[in-house]
């Protein structure tokens, strides 16, 4: 619901970041983890929005990586996958300990060589 | 007919699917894998599961669909997969507990699906279904290939046709 302002975002945070590099980027890598609360559908929805108001952007590529959930169990002193939200190890450990799941930030940018 | 390319380092592109009338047969068949959110993506560079880079750039802005033809040469062809994923699915049993379903998921704004067996496919989330669970609504959490064909619109359906529920 919020991801037409996610992606105004990150496009607002590149030109900020390389005003001299910005025309060259060909693609955008985003890493969204799975409890970010973010739907990929809705950021290629809302970058193919944004392309129809900036068509400066359509030589760009937006990619969205979904990042499972991975937790660590202190009783194996492990990290394991969460699948469908259940933090439960398989040693029948619960955990609350998220090594990776909630991020949401810029993870890769190409630029098109000179 | 387009010469093969597997060989050479600049990436094939394709601006739109092809019209798949013509028999593959004596072809290597190649897939371009894409994530069910993706179909709709106008602009894209992946390798295909042979090894070869394809950039898509299309023409407009129509959705990919799972077994589209991409590339075709005497020697190969390239077809569209959509990879499956979680989905939950529900199977209503009447035309109001059809509506509450697609009330309480479009809500958030989620990409709801109607299979040809009418029932309505949702890409997992945990919170939506724990959301539909504390609803009452028998579902289930299969793997499933969305197909963008299948996808409900605001603005009307191209599905050829629909069954009554």
């Amino acid at each position: 619901m919020h991801e037409i302002s996610i992606v105004r975002n990150v496009f607002e945070t590149l030109q900020q970041t390389y005003p001299d590099k910005f025309e060259r980027i060909t693609k955008v890598q985003i890493e969204a983890g799975l409890l970010s609360n973010i739907q990929p559908i809705l950021i290629q929805n809302a970058f193919e929005a944004l392309i129809m108001e900036e068509p400066g952007l359509a030589d760009i590529e937006l990619e969205v990586l979904l990042l499972p959930i991975i937790a660590h169990c202190a009783a194996c002193n492990r990290d394991f996958e969460v699948k469908r939200h259940k933090f439960v190890c398989d040693c029948g450990t619960p955990t609350k300990n998220i090594v990776q799941g909630q991020e949401l930030q810029i993870s890769r940018i190409e630029f098109l060589e000179k | 007919m387009a010469t093969d390319r597997s060989k050479l380092a600049e990436p094939l592109v394709v601006t739109e699917a092809l019209v798949n009338d013509q028999e593959l047969g004596g072809r290597t068949i190649d897939f371009f894998e894409i994530e069910w959110y993706e179909a709709s993506k106008s602009r894209m560079k992946k390798k295909t599961q042979a090894g070869i880079e394809v950039l898509v750039d299309k023409v407009n802005r129509s959705a990919f669909e799972d077994g589209d033809l991409l590339y075709l040469s005497e020697s190969r062809a390239i077809l569209l997969k959509i990879k499956p994923c979680d989905c939950v699915v529900l199977r209503p049993r009447s035309l109001q507990e059809v509506g509450t379903i697609c009330f309480e998921i479009g809500n958030k704004h989620v990409p709801i699906f109607i299979t040809d067996e009418n029932e309505v496919c949702v890409a997992y989330d945990a919170p939506l279904y724990q959301l539909l669970q504390s609803g009452g609504f028998k579902m289930e959490i299969e793997e499933r290939v969305l197909h963008p064909s299948q996808m409900i619109k605001a603005y009307g359906n191209n599905r050829r046709e629909r069954a009554a529920i």
